[in-house]
């Protein structure tokens, strides 16, 4: 698999040659899982073939029971400076119900060994929604997660996927979720409490300390260009973006054998509008509203639209963009289907 | 004229008509086996899936016995009760009809009624035991029910199998044996009854008749009895299975005529066919306009397609004669038609022609039946065929609402279930039959309107399905009833709006709500759903507004994805209706038939 990765890296070098790259990131599943040697190949190869633009952002997304002391000077010695860190939960009952491998303790050891090898910035998943949550128990979350003084926070609500035993449990009524009202509350909680600490919201499942944003997220969300390689990762080259098929051994396959491994959409002046309105909207960027303005779809059947959102409270005009007001970003989906150009 | 056989064949659905006739066309060499298509007599898609035939054909067969040539015709009939009095206009064209019984099913309501039908024109009556190929066949069973119905001997029923051919040699012989030959009047004036007609795009109305007395030849000045319209008969012919032209007709024959006639409303089932020059005394008895039964608003799910709406509806009444239809506004559903159907699968029909023949998503309004209303000025009788006519209730002295009489056949276990339904759908009971040891029928009259309301899916829930139902009209009673609105967002949606009995009101206002609250997503705001008889609100749901609507991660990979999740969403809400400031999706408008899903 390596091989394979390292492979396309090549194969795809012609794609950056006259831009360099500003961010790595290592994840989609548990790159921690990778033996130190072979992430050392990976990132030796991305050097040998882009430019690499300094401060370069290197971020991996590690499981708390893959840190211990080897590892995370290893990969601090590779030049690794940013860490994700999967932590979810700081109760067991919530680890197990995920079917994690770490416990809560080893959640705050992780962040303690990354810190002592000197990794500064670290980010923390932490995930609310859950069943059986209570709001005491999601304010004892979000009180650990401060305490392990990190600079960033993602903070997801569970997503139920269909054809997953969670889904059939809940379905059966065997688990039952918050109420979506509840949900919500601890959404606001969670917001509140982290801009009272002092981390900006710049994204709806996002919170940073000043200068502590992921930088490589933040290229998706202002349309920047990428590559991925692997299984199943996605690129966006200007107005065309591919994805590589999923199943690891065809990959391997296809890469040895140098047959194509990616499918590919041609993004229409209407798809990139879209997206721009998705993914702006969901940033404390917002749209700028310039941008809005010289679309062809700026429209009077879309102003109507805008205006009426303005109107109703559920989008404001700031900065010379349009933004998602306060709780209003937890129906976002909803807030910019209805702006869709269809 | 003593070599011709006219038939046709009386069978419920699924009891294999279909088929038996396909083995009929096959054996007697009328279609080839090459040409077979399964169930050859329906040629509209629809009509396959639904596994019934929605208008009749007629088709002739050529037949060698015992040395001598036959000419038979056989005309098929509509299935439905929506359609009985086409059925009774196809069975007045015949002298004898083949009775299908499925032998693992046993008789039903339908064919009970049409049996009624046929011996009233005293046709001779060919029982037939089909599907005696099936495992679970209960000939002895099912043969005793025939011979009890008809009066028959056990062996004048012949097994048969559409599926493996069984019999169909026996059936064919027995036709020629049983049937009569047709009576009439060669010499006579021409006297011709038309039993149905069908549209071509290219060729215009093709109807289709059977010769009483005298015969009809190509050129002839002709003429309708009822409507008074002539016309020049350009071809005339007999049904093989595609046209075969003649010079002439001739009494006892079945045919058709191609005369120029553009619209189908032109052509009434039952009407007389004779000819200017000489034509005959008196038309041919039975002939009714038929009414439309139900009422419903037929609306464009997007308000600019409303020219298109008429244009697909004129389209379909080419070609259905029996489906009526005006302009009406509605003020949460823009400018549509009110629609008369023959009853409520016709309504199902044109909806889903409409989809699928013409592009066209329709929203339909809650069906209702026609109401009268006499007012207490000089007790005037109002038509209703839409609730939001009905006068104010200060200046209405009664209103009339149609009645029927229903026949359902079960097993005795269901019984009690049944009479409970029926009460709960004022019905009254008028008979009850022990027709075997476990078969029952049950006679009972009760509003039509009932039966607009979830009544066929209750009637399948407590008879599991062991249950048929057959139904005609008998005339207008007075009933206490009231108009039920309902409000959403404090607005009152027209479309919504239903008439019903004072005793029901309260109970079926709930309902209604419960359901809407259903059917309605949640929306970026609180939604009342409020039930109302005049101004006093009788029931109250609320839709809590949409709290949580968000993707979690929107990163490189989820992007595409969720872009065409977006899209597809705002795809439907697009086709939902706006109602004040409620995006009301169309299933809504129908929430009142789906009460008990």
């Amino acid at each position: 698999m390596v091989g394979a990765i390292c492979q396309e890296l090549i194969n795809k070098s012609h794609l950056f040659q006259e831009v360099s790259i500003q961010t790595i990131y290592f994840g989609g599943g548990s790159p921690s899982f990778i033996q130190t040697e072979n992430l050392a190949r990976i990132l030796d190869q991305i050097r040998e073939n882009y430019s690499l633009e300094e401060p370069l952002e290197v971020t991996i997304e590690c499981n708390p029971d893959d840190i211990n002391q080897n590892f995370s000077d290893a990969i601090m010695e590779m030049g690794f400076n940013r860490i994700s860190l999967g932590i979810q939960s700081f109760f067991n009952e919530d680890l197990e119900l995920m079917n994690r491998a770490h416990d809560s303790d080893q959640a705050a050891s992780a962040v303690q060994q990354l810190k002592k090898s000197g990794f500064q910035n670290i980010t923390i998943d932490l995930i609310y929604g859950l069943p059986n949550t209570s709001m005491e128990k999601w304010k004892a979350n979000i009180q650990q997660a401060l305490n392990l003084d990190v600079p960033h926070i993602s903070s997801y609500c569970l997503t139920i996927e269909e054809k997953t035993l969670l889904h059939h449990q809940i379905e059966t009524g065997a688990i039952q979720l918050p109420t979506p009202e509840s949900q919500l509350e601890q959404f606001v909680f969670l917001s509140e409490t982290l801009v009272k600490e002092g981390y900006e919201h710049y994204e709806i499942s996002n919170f940073a300390k000043p200068g502590f944003e992921s930088k490589h997220n933040s290229s998706y969300w202002k349309n920047k260009d990428y590559i991925g390689v692997g299984p199943s990762a996605h690129s966006k080259i200007g107005n065309k973006r591919f994805w590589n098929i999923s199943n690891n051994y065809q990959y391997i396959k296809r890469l040895k054998t140098d047959l194509n491994v990616s499918e590919e959409e041609i993004l229409s002046e209407k798809d990139l509008f879209n997206e721009m309105l998705m993914i702006g909207l969901r940033t404390k960027w917002g749209v700028k509203l310039d941008n809005i303005r010289s679309s062809e779809f700026y429209t009077t059947e879309f102003q109507k639209e805008l205006n009426k959102k303005i109107e109703e409270g559920f989008l404001q005009i700031e900065d010379e963009a349009i933004k998602i007001s306060g709780v209003n970003k937890f129906i976002a989906d909803t807030i910019i289907s209805d702006l869709f150009i269809v | 004229m003593k070599n011709i056989r006219n038939f046709c064949i009386i069978a419920h659905i699924d009891h294999g008509k279909s088929t038996l006739a396909d083995r009929l066309l096959q054996t007697t060499g009328t279609i080839s086996d090459r040409e077979m298509q399964d169930q050859a007599l329906d040629d509209m898609d629809l009509e396959r899936e639904r596994g019934i035939t929605i208008k009749s054909h007629a088709i002739q067969m050529n037949y060698n016995h015992n040395g001598e040539d036959y000419v038979l015709n056989l005309i098929d009939t509509p299935g439905h009760v929506d359609f009985s009095y086409e059925v009774s206009r196809s069975i007045a064209a015949c002298e004898g009809a083949l009775l299908i019984v499925d032998a693992s099913q046993g008789i039903e309501a339908q064919t009970i009624s049409n049996l009624y039908l046929a011996l009233e024109h005293d046709l001779e009556i060919i029982p037939i035991l089909n599907k005696m190929d099936l495992p679970g066949a209960m000939p002895e069973e099912v043969t005793d029910q025939i011979v009890d119905l008809i009066g028959c001997n056990p062996e004048d029923v012949i097994p048969a199998s559409g599926k493996t051919g069984l019999g169909v040699d026996k059936v064919l012989d027995a036709i020629v044996e049983k049937i009569p030959a047709p009576k009439g009047d060669p010499d006579a004036p021409l006297q011709a009854m038309i039993f149905d007609s069908v549209f071509n795009p290219f060729r215009g109305i093709i109807a289709y008749y059977r010769v009483l007395n005298g015969s009809i030849k190509k050129g002839d000045r002709v003429k309708f009895f009822n409507t008074g319209k002539q016309y020049d008969a350009d071809e005339i012919g007999v049904l093989k299975m595609d046209l075969s032209p003649q010079k002439s007709v001739e009494t006892g024959d079945v045919g058709y005529i191609i005369s120029g006639i553009k619209q189908a409303a032109e052509v009434k089932v039952g009407d007389t066919l004779t000819t200017t020059a000489n034509p005959c005394a008196e038309a041919v008895k039975g002939f009714e306009d038929v009414k439309p039964m139900v009422f419903a608003g037929i609306y464009p799910v997007d308000t600019e397609d409303y020219e298109e709406l008429r244009y697909s509806m004129e389209k379909l009444q080419l070609n259905d004669a029996s489906l009526v239809f005006e302009p009406e506004s509605s003020a949460a559903l823009g400018f549509g038609f009110r629609c008369g159907f023959l009853g409520m699968l016709h309504m199902e029909i044109i909806q889903e022609r409409l989809e699928r023949e013409f592009n066209m998503t329709v929203i339909t309004t809650v069906p209702n039946v026609s109401y009268k209303a006499f007012l207490k000025k000089d007790e005037q009788e109002v038509q209703v065929h839409n609730p939001s006519e009905l006068p104010d209730p200060s200046k209405t002295e009664w209103i009339e609402e149609p009645f029927i009489k229903a026949q359902v056949i079960t097993k005795s276990d269901y019984v009690g279930a049944i009479m409970n339904l029926c009460i709960d759908k004022r019905g009254e009971l008028q008979n009850q039959v022990y027709l075997t040891q476990d078969r029952v029928e049950i006679t009972f009259e009760m509003p039509l309107s009932e039966i607009v309301f979830d009544f066929y899916d209750r009637l399948k829930t407590v008879s599991k399905g062991y249950a048929s139902f057959d139904y005609f009209p008998i005339g207008y009673k007075r009933s206490d009833l009231v108009k039920l609105d309902i409000l959403l967002n404090t607005e009152q949606v027209d479309a919504l709006s239903a008439l019903v009995h004072r005793s029901n009101a309260f109970d079926l206002g709930k309902k209604i709500c419960i359901k809407l609250k259903e059917l309605i997503p949640r929306q970026q705001f609180e939604i009342p759903i409020q039930a109302a008889i005049g101004a006093k609100i009788v029931a109250r749901e609320t839709i809590k507004a949409l709290r949580k609507d968000v993707t979690a991660k929107c990163y490189g990979g989820d992007i595409t994805r969720k872009r065409k999740l977006l899209e597809k969403q705002k795809a439907g809400k697009k086709r939902m209706r706006q109602v004040g400031r409620v995006e009301v999706p169309q299933e809504a408008f129908l929430a009142v038939l789906k009460l008990n899903d």
